[in-house]
Protein backbone atom coordinates (compact mmCIF):
# COMPACT_ATOMS: atom_id res chain seq x y z
CA UNK A 1 0.00 0.00 0.00
CA UNK A 2 1.49 3.56 -0.89
CA UNK A 3 0.78 5.36 2.06
CA UNK A 4 4.15 6.90 2.88
CA UNK A 5 3.50 8.23 -0.84
CA UNK A 6 0.84 9.57 -0.07
CA UNK A 7 1.91 11.19 3.24
CA UNK A 8 5.02 12.68 1.73
CA UNK A 9 3.20 15.87 0.53
CA UNK A 10 2.45 16.60 4.50
CA UNK A 11 6.11 17.55 4.53
CA UNK A 12 5.33 20.72 1.77
CA UNK A 13 8.78 20.56 0.02
CA UNK A 14 10.35 19.38 2.64
CA UNK A 15 10.66 15.51 2.76
CA UNK A 16 13.16 13.80 2.32
CA UNK A 17 13.35 10.17 0.16
CA UNK A 18 15.82 7.73 0.73
CA UNK A 19 16.50 4.50 -0.65
CA UNK A 20 18.50 1.57 0.65
CA UNK A 21 18.72 -1.70 -0.41
CA UNK A 22 16.22 -2.15 -2.44
CA UNK A 23 13.25 -0.23 -0.26
CA UNK A 24 12.38 3.70 -0.18
CA UNK A 25 11.59 5.83 3.07
CA UNK A 26 10.51 9.22 3.88
CA UNK A 27 11.65 11.51 6.42
CA UNK A 28 8.76 14.10 6.95
CA UNK A 29 9.78 17.07 8.95
CA UNK A 30 6.84 17.99 11.62
CA UNK A 31 6.71 19.85 14.94
CA UNK A 32 7.64 16.93 17.24
CA UNK A 33 10.92 16.20 14.95
CA UNK A 34 10.55 13.94 11.58
CA UNK A 35 8.19 11.44 10.94
CA UNK A 36 9.80 8.44 8.98
CA UNK A 37 7.81 5.90 7.15
CA UNK A 38 8.32 3.62 4.39
CA UNK A 39 7.20 4.28 0.69
CA UNK A 40 4.70 1.46 -0.07
CA UNK A 41 3.28 -0.51 3.68
CA UNK A 42 3.09 -3.73 3.97
CA UNK A 43 -0.59 -4.83 4.30
CA UNK A 44 -2.31 -8.41 5.20
CA UNK A 45 -6.40 -8.92 5.20
CA UNK A 46 -5.87 -11.11 8.02
CA UNK A 47 -5.21 -9.02 10.59
CA UNK A 48 -7.27 -7.96 13.68
CA UNK A 49 -8.07 -5.03 14.89
CA UNK A 50 -9.89 -3.63 17.34
CA UNK A 51 -8.88 -5.82 20.52
CA UNK A 52 -9.84 -2.84 23.54
CA UNK A 53 -9.89 -2.44 27.25
CA UNK A 54 -11.19 0.54 29.87
CA UNK A 55 -9.15 1.37 32.50
CA UNK A 56 -11.42 2.76 35.62
CA UNK A 57 -9.86 4.86 37.80
CA UNK A 58 -10.36 7.09 41.01
CA UNK A 59 -8.54 10.36 39.26
CA UNK A 60 -6.93 10.92 36.10
CA UNK A 61 -3.50 10.27 37.49
CA UNK A 62 -4.33 7.10 38.69
CA UNK A 63 -5.41 6.18 35.08
CA UNK A 64 -2.81 7.51 33.55
CA UNK A 65 -0.41 6.29 35.52
CA UNK A 66 -2.41 2.51 35.09
CA UNK A 67 -2.48 3.12 31.35
CA UNK A 68 1.68 4.07 30.86
CA UNK A 69 2.16 0.59 32.97
CA UNK A 70 -0.03 -0.92 30.79
CA UNK A 71 1.37 0.20 27.54
CA UNK A 72 4.75 -0.58 28.84
CA UNK A 73 3.83 -4.52 29.14
CA UNK A 74 1.72 -4.81 25.74
CA UNK A 75 5.14 -3.23 24.10
CA UNK A 76 6.73 -6.47 25.28
CA UNK A 77 4.32 -8.57 23.40
CA UNK A 78 5.28 -9.43 19.71
CA UNK A 79 2.74 -9.61 17.09
CA UNK A 80 0.58 -6.74 18.17
CA UNK A 81 0.60 -3.09 18.34
CA UNK A 82 -1.30 -0.80 20.01
CA UNK A 83 -2.34 2.38 17.54
CA UNK A 84 -2.90 5.30 19.13
CA UNK A 85 -0.10 7.94 20.04
CA UNK A 86 1.56 6.16 23.38
CA UNK A 87 -0.90 3.37 23.26
CA UNK A 88 -3.39 5.31 25.33
CA UNK A 89 -6.86 6.31 24.29
CA UNK A 90 -8.26 9.69 26.24
CA UNK A 91 -11.50 10.24 24.80
CA UNK A 92 -12.94 7.05 23.82
CA UNK A 93 -15.45 6.93 21.33
CA UNK A 94 -19.20 4.78 20.64
CA UNK A 95 -20.28 4.48 17.49
CA UNK A 96 -22.52 7.02 15.78
CA UNK A 97 -23.93 10.11 17.48
CA UNK A 98 -26.95 12.52 17.51
CA UNK A 99 -25.41 14.76 14.25
CA UNK A 100 -25.75 13.55 11.06
CA UNK A 101 -22.56 12.30 8.91
CA UNK A 102 -21.35 11.60 12.42
CA UNK A 103 -19.63 8.12 12.63
CA UNK A 104 -18.04 7.96 16.14
CA UNK A 105 -19.00 10.50 19.22
CA UNK A 106 -17.84 10.49 22.80
CA UNK A 107 -19.02 7.23 24.94
CA UNK A 108 -21.09 9.03 26.88
CA UNK A 109 -21.83 5.81 29.09
CA UNK A 110 -18.20 5.90 30.80
CA UNK A 111 -17.59 9.93 30.34
CA UNK A 112 -17.54 10.85 34.13
CA UNK A 113 -19.35 13.95 33.92
CA UNK A 114 -22.68 12.73 32.01
CA UNK A 115 -23.52 10.04 35.05
CA UNK A 116 -26.74 12.16 35.78
CA UNK A 117 -27.49 13.09 31.88
CA UNK A 118 -27.32 9.31 30.64
CA UNK A 119 -27.53 5.43 31.43
CA UNK A 120 -23.80 5.72 32.91
CA UNK A 121 -21.40 2.31 32.85
CA UNK A 122 -19.33 3.78 35.76
CA UNK A 123 -19.23 2.85 39.51
CA UNK A 124 -20.11 5.93 41.73
CA UNK A 125 -15.90 6.54 42.66
CA UNK A 126 -14.80 6.74 39.49
CA UNK A 127 -13.62 9.61 37.84
CA UNK A 128 -11.28 8.84 34.86
CA UNK A 129 -11.19 6.34 32.35
CA UNK A 130 -8.15 5.60 29.96
CA UNK A 131 -8.89 3.21 27.24
CA UNK A 132 -6.19 1.23 25.04
CA UNK A 133 -6.94 -0.17 21.54
CA UNK A 134 -5.03 -3.37 19.85
CA UNK A 135 -4.27 -4.38 16.58
CA UNK A 136 -2.59 -7.89 15.75
CA UNK A 137 -1.54 -10.40 13.46
CA UNK A 138 -3.73 -12.73 14.85
CA UNK A 139 -6.67 -13.15 17.63
CA UNK A 140 -3.61 -14.82 19.99
CA UNK A 141 -1.26 -12.07 19.21
CA UNK A 142 -3.96 -9.80 20.47
CA UNK A 143 -5.04 -11.76 22.96
CA UNK A 144 -1.34 -12.09 24.87
CA UNK A 145 -0.83 -8.15 24.40
CA UNK A 146 -4.12 -7.48 26.28
CA UNK A 147 -3.44 -10.61 28.98
CA UNK A 148 0.08 -8.10 29.63
CA UNK A 149 -1.92 -4.91 29.81
CA UNK A 150 -4.42 -6.21 32.06
CA UNK A 151 -2.30 -7.67 34.48
CA UNK A 152 0.19 -4.90 34.42
CA UNK A 153 -3.21 -3.12 35.76
CA UNK A 154 -4.18 -5.75 38.06
CA UNK A 155 -0.52 -6.01 39.72
CA UNK A 156 -1.12 -2.01 40.36
CA UNK A 157 -4.52 -2.39 41.96
CA UNK A 158 -7.19 -0.21 44.22
CA UNK A 159 -4.22 0.69 46.28
CA UNK A 160 -3.41 3.07 43.08
CA UNK A 161 -6.73 3.96 42.60
CA UNK A 162 -7.94 1.10 40.42
CA UNK A 163 -11.64 0.80 40.60
CA UNK A 164 -12.27 -1.91 37.67
CA UNK A 165 -11.50 -2.93 34.00
CA UNK A 166 -13.82 -3.03 31.53
CA UNK A 167 -14.06 -3.30 27.89
CA UNK A 168 -16.10 -1.74 25.12
CA UNK A 169 -18.16 -4.39 23.35
CA UNK A 170 -19.84 -2.07 21.15
CA UNK A 171 -22.78 -4.62 20.90
CA UNK A 172 -21.01 -7.47 19.88
CA UNK A 173 -21.61 -5.86 16.41
CA UNK A 174 -17.79 -4.35 15.53
CA UNK A 175 -16.09 -7.25 13.96
CA UNK A 176 -15.65 -10.86 14.31
CA UNK A 177 -13.69 -10.90 17.63
CA UNK A 178 -14.53 -10.91 20.51
CA UNK A 179 -11.76 -10.63 23.56
CA UNK A 180 -13.76 -11.38 26.76
CA UNK A 181 -11.83 -10.32 29.66
CA UNK A 182 -12.85 -12.92 31.77
CA UNK A 183 -11.59 -15.76 29.60
CA UNK A 184 -8.83 -14.01 28.89
CA UNK A 185 -7.61 -13.98 32.73
CA UNK A 186 -8.79 -17.49 33.14
CA UNK B 1 26.38 -21.42 -16.11
CA UNK B 2 30.34 -22.12 -15.95
CA UNK B 3 32.80 -19.59 -14.86
CA UNK B 4 36.19 -18.30 -15.44
CA UNK B 5 39.56 -17.24 -14.31
CA UNK B 6 41.58 -14.74 -16.04
CA UNK B 7 45.10 -15.05 -15.22
CA UNK B 8 47.30 -12.26 -17.08
CA UNK B 9 49.98 -13.52 -19.27
CA UNK B 10 51.84 -10.58 -18.18
CA UNK B 11 51.59 -7.00 -17.08
CA UNK B 12 49.29 -5.00 -19.11
CA UNK B 13 51.81 -2.55 -21.65
CA UNK B 14 48.58 -0.37 -22.87
CA UNK B 15 44.94 0.40 -21.90
CA UNK B 16 42.31 -2.62 -21.93
CA UNK B 17 39.05 -2.20 -22.08
CA UNK B 18 36.87 -5.00 -20.35
CA UNK B 19 33.23 -2.84 -21.00
CA UNK B 20 31.02 -6.09 -21.08
CA UNK B 21 33.18 -8.71 -19.78
CA UNK B 22 30.60 -10.23 -17.01
CA UNK B 23 29.39 -13.41 -16.20
CA UNK B 24 26.26 -12.96 -18.19
CA UNK B 25 28.75 -12.29 -20.90
CA UNK B 26 30.27 -15.43 -20.57
CA UNK B 27 27.40 -17.52 -19.95
CA UNK B 28 26.92 -20.28 -22.72
CA UNK B 29 30.33 -19.30 -25.11
CA UNK B 30 32.90 -22.43 -25.02
CA UNK B 31 36.13 -21.63 -23.43
CA UNK B 32 37.55 -21.28 -27.50
CA UNK B 33 34.77 -18.55 -27.75
CA UNK B 34 35.94 -17.01 -24.95
CA UNK B 35 39.44 -17.04 -26.04
CA UNK B 36 38.59 -15.53 -29.44
CA UNK B 37 36.64 -12.32 -27.57
CA UNK B 38 37.92 -9.41 -29.01
CA UNK B 39 39.09 -6.72 -27.00
CA UNK B 40 40.20 -2.98 -27.07
CA UNK B 41 44.00 -3.04 -26.08
CA UNK B 42 45.65 0.75 -26.92
CA UNK B 43 44.87 1.56 -30.52
CA UNK B 44 44.01 -2.13 -31.59
CA UNK B 45 41.54 -4.73 -30.36
CA UNK B 46 43.16 -8.45 -29.77
CA UNK B 47 41.75 -11.44 -28.75
CA UNK B 48 41.18 -12.27 -25.01
CA UNK B 49 43.55 -15.47 -25.19
CA UNK B 50 46.55 -13.65 -26.18
CA UNK B 51 45.98 -11.63 -23.07
CA UNK B 52 44.98 -14.00 -20.08
CA UNK B 53 45.54 -17.44 -19.31
CA UNK B 54 41.46 -19.21 -18.88
CA UNK B 55 41.10 -21.43 -15.93
CA UNK B 56 38.08 -22.60 -14.39
CA UNK B 57 36.13 -20.99 -11.66
CA UNK B 58 32.82 -21.51 -9.79
CA UNK B 59 29.42 -21.50 -11.95
CA UNK B 60 28.38 -17.71 -12.53
CA UNK B 61 31.77 -16.38 -11.00
CA UNK B 62 34.53 -14.28 -13.05
CA UNK B 63 37.82 -13.92 -11.41
CA UNK B 64 39.98 -11.27 -12.76
CA UNK B 65 43.99 -11.05 -12.01
CA UNK B 66 44.06 -7.23 -11.83
CA UNK B 67 46.24 -4.52 -13.62
CA UNK B 68 46.20 -0.73 -13.23
CA UNK B 69 45.49 -0.25 -17.11
CA UNK B 70 42.88 -2.26 -16.94
CA UNK B 71 39.81 -0.03 -17.36
CA UNK B 72 35.85 -0.74 -17.33
CA UNK B 73 36.13 -4.22 -15.38
CA UNK B 74 32.62 -4.88 -13.99
CA UNK B 75 31.08 -2.17 -16.34
CA UNK B 76 27.45 -3.48 -17.08
CA UNK B 77 27.04 -5.94 -14.84
CA UNK B 78 23.94 -7.03 -13.95
CA UNK B 79 24.31 -10.54 -12.18
CA UNK B 80 26.72 -12.58 -10.79
CA UNK B 81 29.52 -12.07 -9.19
CA UNK B 82 33.22 -10.65 -10.38
CA UNK B 83 36.47 -11.03 -8.16
CA UNK B 84 39.70 -8.94 -9.35
CA UNK B 85 42.81 -9.51 -7.58
CA UNK B 86 44.83 -6.77 -7.54
CA UNK B 87 44.86 -3.12 -8.65
CA UNK B 88 42.76 -1.92 -11.55
CA UNK B 89 42.31 1.00 -13.91
CA UNK B 90 39.61 3.57 -14.29
CA UNK B 91 35.52 3.07 -14.13
CA UNK B 92 35.22 -0.24 -12.66
CA UNK B 93 31.81 -1.02 -12.07
CA UNK B 94 30.67 1.83 -14.90
CA UNK B 95 26.75 1.47 -15.13
CA UNK B 96 26.23 -1.68 -13.12
CA UNK B 97 23.18 -2.54 -12.29
CA UNK B 98 22.99 -5.47 -10.22
CA UNK B 99 25.77 -8.12 -9.07
CA UNK B 100 28.11 -7.94 -7.01
CA UNK B 101 32.17 -6.63 -8.02
CA UNK B 102 35.29 -7.33 -5.42
CA UNK B 103 38.33 -5.54 -5.81
CA UNK B 104 41.11 -6.74 -3.87
CA UNK B 105 43.65 -3.58 -4.47
CA UNK B 106 42.89 0.09 -5.70
CA UNK B 107 41.20 0.93 -7.56
CA UNK B 108 41.12 3.94 -10.00
CA UNK B 109 38.99 6.98 -11.05
CA UNK B 110 35.40 6.89 -11.76
CA UNK B 111 34.69 3.77 -10.03
CA UNK B 112 30.81 3.05 -10.04
CA UNK B 113 30.42 5.77 -12.12
CA UNK B 114 26.39 6.07 -13.15
CA UNK B 115 25.79 2.67 -11.37
CA UNK B 116 22.25 1.95 -10.31
CA UNK B 117 22.18 -1.33 -8.56
CA UNK B 118 24.45 -4.21 -6.95
CA UNK B 119 27.01 -3.96 -4.91
CA UNK B 120 30.81 -2.91 -5.73
CA UNK B 121 33.55 -3.66 -2.57
CA UNK B 122 36.87 -2.17 -2.52
CA UNK B 123 39.61 -3.52 -0.13
CA UNK B 124 42.11 -0.29 -1.24
CA UNK B 125 42.22 3.58 -2.09
CA UNK B 126 39.86 4.43 -4.91
CA UNK B 127 40.89 7.20 -6.91
CA UNK B 128 38.80 10.50 -8.12
CA UNK B 129 34.97 11.12 -9.15
CA UNK B 130 33.64 7.58 -7.01
CA UNK B 131 29.62 7.60 -7.90
CA UNK B 132 29.71 10.39 -10.11
CA UNK B 133 28.77 10.57 -13.44
CA UNK B 134 30.59 8.89 -16.48
CA UNK B 135 32.15 11.68 -19.11
CA UNK B 136 29.09 13.31 -20.91
CA UNK B 137 26.37 12.46 -18.10
CA UNK B 138 24.94 15.05 -15.65
CA UNK B 139 23.57 12.77 -13.02
CA UNK B 140 26.33 10.21 -11.27
CA UNK B 141 25.51 6.79 -9.29
CA UNK B 142 21.59 6.20 -8.47
CA UNK B 143 20.89 3.23 -6.84
CA UNK B 144 23.05 0.37 -5.32
CA UNK B 145 25.71 0.32 -2.70
CA UNK B 146 29.96 0.83 -2.91
CA UNK B 147 32.11 0.26 0.13
CA UNK B 148 35.40 1.33 0.30
CA UNK B 149 38.21 0.26 2.98
CA UNK B 150 40.62 2.96 1.69
CA UNK B 151 40.55 6.34 0.69
CA UNK B 152 38.65 8.04 -1.38
CA UNK B 153 39.62 10.85 -4.21
CA UNK B 154 38.40 13.92 -5.15
CA UNK B 155 34.56 14.43 -6.10
CA UNK B 156 33.69 11.77 -4.57
CA UNK B 157 29.90 11.26 -4.85
CA UNK B 158 30.03 14.40 -7.02
CA UNK B 159 26.03 14.37 -8.87
CA UNK B 160 24.97 11.01 -7.38
CA UNK B 161 21.44 10.86 -7.48
CA UNK B 162 20.90 7.68 -5.24
CA UNK B 163 22.03 4.56 -3.29
CA UNK B 164 24.82 4.55 -0.77
CA UNK B 165 28.66 5.14 -0.40
CA UNK B 166 30.58 3.66 2.38
CA UNK B 167 34.25 5.21 3.07
CA UNK B 168 36.22 4.00 5.62
CA UNK B 169 39.19 6.31 5.30
CA UNK B 170 39.06 9.83 4.65
CA UNK B 171 37.73 11.70 1.06
CA UNK B 172 39.77 14.07 -0.53
CA UNK B 173 38.30 17.77 -1.75
CA UNK B 174 35.16 18.32 -3.46
CA UNK B 175 32.72 15.60 -1.98
CA UNK B 176 29.43 15.42 -2.53
CA UNK B 177 29.79 18.42 -5.54
CA UNK B 178 26.61 18.94 -6.86
CA UNK B 179 25.33 15.93 -5.32
CA UNK B 180 21.26 15.33 -6.06
CA UNK B 181 20.32 12.81 -4.14
CA UNK B 182 21.81 9.35 -1.84
CA UNK B 183 24.08 9.29 0.86
CA UNK B 184 28.08 8.80 1.25
CA UNK B 185 28.75 7.94 5.07
CA UNK B 186 32.39 8.47 5.62
CA UNK B 187 34.28 7.33 8.71
CA UNK B 188 37.47 9.10 8.09
CA UNK B 189 38.30 12.90 7.63
CA UNK B 190 36.11 14.99 4.92
CA UNK B 191 38.10 17.26 2.61
CA UNK B 192 37.67 21.17 2.45
CA UNK B 193 35.52 22.38 -0.60
CA UNK B 194 32.45 19.38 0.18
CA UNK B 195 29.03 19.71 -0.56
CA UNK B 196 29.42 22.88 -2.51
CA UNK B 197 26.37 23.07 -4.81
CA UNK B 198 24.50 20.27 -3.09
CA UNK B 199 20.88 19.52 -4.26
CA UNK B 200 19.51 17.03 -1.91
CA UNK B 201 21.11 13.81 -0.64
CA UNK B 202 23.09 13.43 3.08
CA UNK B 203 26.65 13.61 4.02
CA UNK B 204 27.08 11.42 7.21
CA UNK B 205 30.39 11.89 9.28
CA UNK B 206 32.16 10.22 12.07
CA UNK B 207 33.27 13.71 13.06
CA UNK B 208 32.71 17.35 12.45
CA UNK B 209 34.67 18.24 9.46
CA UNK B 210 37.54 21.00 10.38
CA UNK B 211 36.14 23.31 7.12
CA UNK B 212 32.63 23.34 6.07
CA UNK B 213 31.52 26.10 2.91
CA UNK B 214 29.23 29.18 3.62
CA UNK B 215 26.76 27.57 1.95
CA UNK B 216 25.30 25.56 5.04
CA UNK B 217 23.75 26.88 8.36
CA UNK B 218 23.27 25.19 11.42
CA UNK B 219 19.77 23.40 12.22
CA UNK B 220 20.69 22.22 15.33
CA UNK B 221 21.89 18.71 17.58
CA UNK B 222 18.35 15.96 16.81
CA UNK B 223 17.70 12.69 17.18
CA UNK B 224 17.03 11.07 14.05
CA UNK B 225 14.78 8.12 13.89
CA UNK B 226 15.99 7.68 10.26
CA UNK B 227 19.38 7.15 11.21
CA UNK B 228 18.66 4.55 13.27
CA UNK B 229 16.71 3.11 10.61
CA UNK B 230 19.21 3.31 9.08
CA UNK B 231 21.93 1.61 11.05
CA UNK B 232 19.13 -1.02 11.54
CA UNK B 233 18.82 -1.78 8.00
CA UNK B 234 21.83 -1.79 7.06
CA UNK B 235 24.65 -3.42 9.41
CA UNK B 236 27.52 -2.46 6.99
CA UNK B 237 26.88 1.52 8.24
CA UNK B 238 26.43 0.55 11.50
CA UNK B 239 30.00 -1.21 11.29
CA UNK B 240 31.20 1.61 9.80
CA UNK B 241 30.59 3.94 12.30
CA UNK B 242 32.05 1.00 15.07
CA UNK B 243 28.17 -0.09 15.58
CA UNK B 244 27.46 3.21 17.49
CA UNK B 245 24.72 4.96 15.99
CA UNK B 246 22.27 6.34 18.12
CA UNK B 247 20.98 8.50 15.78
CA UNK B 248 22.14 11.48 17.67
CA UNK B 249 23.56 13.94 14.88
CA UNK B 250 24.29 17.17 14.33
CA UNK B 251 22.93 18.91 10.64
CA UNK B 252 23.68 21.27 8.50
CA UNK B 253 22.08 22.06 5.45
CA UNK B 254 22.93 23.53 2.08
CA UNK B 255 24.21 24.45 -0.01
CA UNK B 256 21.59 27.07 0.46
CA UNK B 257 23.79 29.54 -1.78
CA UNK B 258 22.43 26.68 -4.66
CA UNK B 259 18.80 26.74 -3.50
CA UNK B 260 20.12 23.43 -2.09
CA UNK B 261 18.10 21.14 0.91
CA UNK B 262 21.01 18.84 1.30
CA UNK B 263 22.62 18.02 4.63
CA UNK B 264 25.68 16.75 6.07
CA UNK B 265 25.35 14.93 9.89
CA UNK B 266 27.82 14.76 12.24
CA UNK B 267 27.33 11.88 14.83
CA UNK B 268 27.45 12.94 18.55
Amino acid sequence: MPLGRALRYFGDGHQIAKSIEGRRFWRIPVMEGEFVCDDITGSSTASVGGGNFLILARSRAAALNAAEQAVDAMARVKGAILPFPGGVVRSGSKIGGKYPGMIASTNDAYCPTLRASVESALPGDVQSVLEIVIDGLSAADVGASMRAGLSAVCALGAAAGIVAIDAGNYGGNLGPFHFKLRELMA
Amino acid sequence: MSGYELRLRASLAARLDLSGLTPHALAGLSRSEVEHLSLPYGTARVPLGELFTLMPAPAGALLIGGDPRMDFVGAGLASGEMMVSGPIGVCAGAQMSGGLLTIEGDAGEGLGGCMSGGRIEVRGQTGARLAGPLPGARVGMTGGTIEIRGDAGPLAAANMRGGLVLVHGDVAEHAARDMIAGTIAIAGALGPQAGAGMKRGTLLLAREPLLLGPGFGDAGEHDLIALQLLARRVPLLAELFGGGISGRARRHVGDRLAGGQGELLWLS
